[in-house]
């Protein structure tokens, strides 16, 4: 019952017209940000992470919240209509959303694409509010070995479980830790990896890192654009609305959706891409319409959305409640709450309850902006489609530049992202995963940390990771995957 | 193929750079780590990644199948000098930014970013550059000067 009452409270704190007010900008922001053809859900946040880092703590995370799915969304819209997916678990919801608009329906794809993120929402908020008191009370249990053994559970899965070779995704995640190690060591005082740049004492910068590898690298490597074709792309905004009969019969798919996503949400480390292609698979197999799918079928589009959101959502919990970020988007927003002083971990919903509270219910007052937003304007993000590439790169770039500028007016932060960007398209063009960069980057000091404290405690036996059995399920979970992962990669390049 | 064996060298020599490095740090022990353990451990990790990738890629005539992916690689010439024009490009654009901010401001700053790195899409001409740019020196400096109240001279 205390968390009904907490909810309510979140209500409040959502409501309240200025965190009202950016969440709505927020959300505005985010889908015209993600509407522009080439721009991801990472890209986009990561660019506009500085513009909260003056704001309120509470304003500041019900910001990037909007922004996230006011781009999630904004990307269905390039995904749906053109075939574009500017971000990777869209891939899958153009299989059946560019049909949809080719037989005259894409109003109607986009409409239940609203829908399935309000219908992943309003479940995922129940699931939240129950699964937050769940982990907070095992949490107090909770010793540096069993932190650790989260941690390193939640890097083993972000790395095998994405796309790509396992072994370049470890290599990231590896090469993320490193850069987290780059400044001022807490524990000693010493300084790593600075090379005597005082600008480095203070460690890696994360917007700048997080532009550079997902933003800059992005147009380094890919400066021509892809070629938008956008003829007779004609939707108003009455278009959108599904008949009832429709949402009657897409519901049991949004709830297959939601259902995976939730469940991939539980799993730190897993990403949305996985998600949303479970999600698909899922629908392939128990739609009623499995003929139709591939060809347009409504829940062909509402499973993967819907998985993507719920999975989004309930990965705030770990992120929240225990300070382990899910995956790469969770780490960015992790890292906005650590720049604002918030410590996230089992204390903070009692410490910041606005915090976590207004955040839960904000995914849901989020959504309904977005289809107050969306039904009026559907025809101004579809001229925006055709922004040509050539345009936007360069306005992109402005932007990235100034700021990462105005984090701390320092143009040493400037050469981070131009580093990082560099960087970036390396990796890019050497095939690398570059999502676990930023998942090593963020969780580095931590794991640290609570390994140093764990070898503290046993006075340098690694056995007490084996003699606390929530460690050793989660260490032993962790191993037993990436064992099966690498012998697969093993026999793979056996047989060839 | 090719792509995984330079992978595979590029981390075998990071990995090993950071081993050199972190072990001036002190490497201490499990009971009594210092701070170049940890830098240390992904060090290791880093290399035998790389080693990994070079061992689950040998196979019999990789010698040829590389030389196989470098010919293709040159063959794509359009594709090649897209992505090398984008990295001069947009890298020239950060740098003039940092120059400009520093002896000039903003309108400087964020005319010439703009102007250089339109440049990396072929499809830009002089004329449409310089038109981009000065619309969006316009808005860089609403709603950087203005909007946010950002500490840089105007010029």
């Amino acid at each position: 019952m205390q968390s009904i009452h907490d909810l309510f409270y979140g209500f409040g704190v959502a409501l309240e017209w200025h965190n009202l007010l950016w969440c709505f900008i927020g959300v505005l922001i985010g889908n015209i940000v993600g509407v522009l053809p080439g721009m991801g859900v990472l890209a986009t946040m990561s660019i506009l992470l500085p513009f909260t880092y003056t704001m309120q703590p509470v304003a500041a995370i019900l910001m990037l919240a909007g922004i996230f799915y006011g781009s999630q969304y904004g990307g269905a819209i390039g995904a749906i209509l053109l075939n574009l997916p500017s971000h990777p678990p869209h891939a899958i919801t153009c299989i059946d959303g560019f049909p949809m608009t080719q037989q005259g329906r894409g109003g109607k794809a986009l409409g239940i694409t609203m829908l399935s993120s309000f219908v992943a929402a309003s479940i995922g908020i129940i699931v939240m509010v129950f699964a937050s008191q769940f982990v907070v009370n095992l949490s107090t249990k909770f010793g540096p070995p069993e932190m650790f053994a989260i941690m390193f559970f939640g890097l083993i899965m972000g790395s095998t479980l994405s796309k790509g070779s396992v072994i370049k995704s470890i290599a990231m995640v590896a090469l993320g830790l490193f850069f987290g190690c780059v400044g001022t060591d807490v524990n000693s005082g010493d300084t790593r990896f600075t090379f005597g740049v005082i600008d480095l004492y203070d460690g890696v910068e994360l917007v700048a890192l997080a532009m550079g590898i997902f933003a800059l690298a992005d147009f380094m490597i890919n400066p021509q654009g892809t070629e938008v074709h956008s003829d007779n792309l004609k939707i108003r905004g009455k278009q959108l609305w599904p008949s009832w009969r429709e949402i009657r019969e897409t519901l049991p798919s949004m709830l297959r959706g939601t259902a995976v996503g939730t469940f991939f949400g539980m799993l730190p480390g897993t990403g949305t891409t996985i998600a949303s292609f479970t999600g698909y698979a899922v629908e392939r197999k128990f739609s009623k319409h499995r003929e139709l799918m591939g060809k347009g079928a409504i829940g062909g589009v509402a499973a993967p959305e819907c998985a993507t959101h719920a999975k989004t959502q309930v990965d705030f919990v770990p992120t929240m409640t225990l300070g382990i970020p899910g995956d790469a988007m969770m780490a960015l927003i992790l890292g906005a709450l650590i720049i604002q002083g918030i410590d996230p971990g089992p204390l903070l919903i009692n410490d910041h309850p606005d915090i976590f509270w207004g955040l839960v219910s904000s995914f849901w007052i989020g959504n309904v902006l977005l289809l107050a937003l969306n039904m009026p304007l559907i025809g101004i993000w579809i001229n925006m489609l055709r922004v040509p590439y050539r345009i936007l790169m360069p306005c992109a770039i402005l932007f990235i530049t100034i700021g990462v500028y105005s984090t701390q007016n320092n143009p040493f932060q400037v050469i981070e992202v131009l580093f990082f960007g560099i960087l970036g398209t390396l990796f890019l063009l050497l095939d690398f995963p570059i999502a676990p960069v930023l998942l090593g980057f963020i969780l580095g000091p931590m794991i640290e940390e609570n390994f140093r404290r764990t070898m503290l405690l046993s006075n340098g036996h690694l056995g007490i990771f084996i003699s606390h059995p929530i460690s050793l399920s989660f260490i032993g979970a962790a191993l037993l995957i990436l064992i099966i992962m690498l012998l697969h990669k093993i026999k793979f390049s056996l047989r060839k | 193929m090719l792509k995984d064996f330079i992978a595979g060298g590029l981390l075998v020599i990071f990995g090993a750079l950071v081993i050199i490095i972190s072990s001036t740090y002190g490497l201490g022990t499990l009971a009594q780590m210092e701070s170049g353990s940890f830098p240390f451990a992904i060090g290791c990790l880093l290399a035998v990644c790389g080693l990994l990738l070079f061992l689950t890629n040998v196979q019999k005539g990789w010698w040829r199948i590389c030389r196989e992916d470098l010919r293709k690689w040159c063959y794509l010439r359009t594709k090649r000098n897209a992505i090398l024009r984008g990295i001069i490009c947009i890298s020239v654009a950060i740098i003039v930014f940092i120059l400009a901010l520093r002896y000039s401001g903003l309108i400087a700053a964020s005319f010439l970013v703009t102007f250089c790195s339109a440049f990396a899409n072929s499809k830009n001409t002089w004329r449409g550059a310089a038109m981009i740019a000065v619309i969006m020196t316009l808005i860089s400096v609403i709603i950087f000067h203005w909007g946010f109240n950002l500490n840089v001279p105007l010029y």
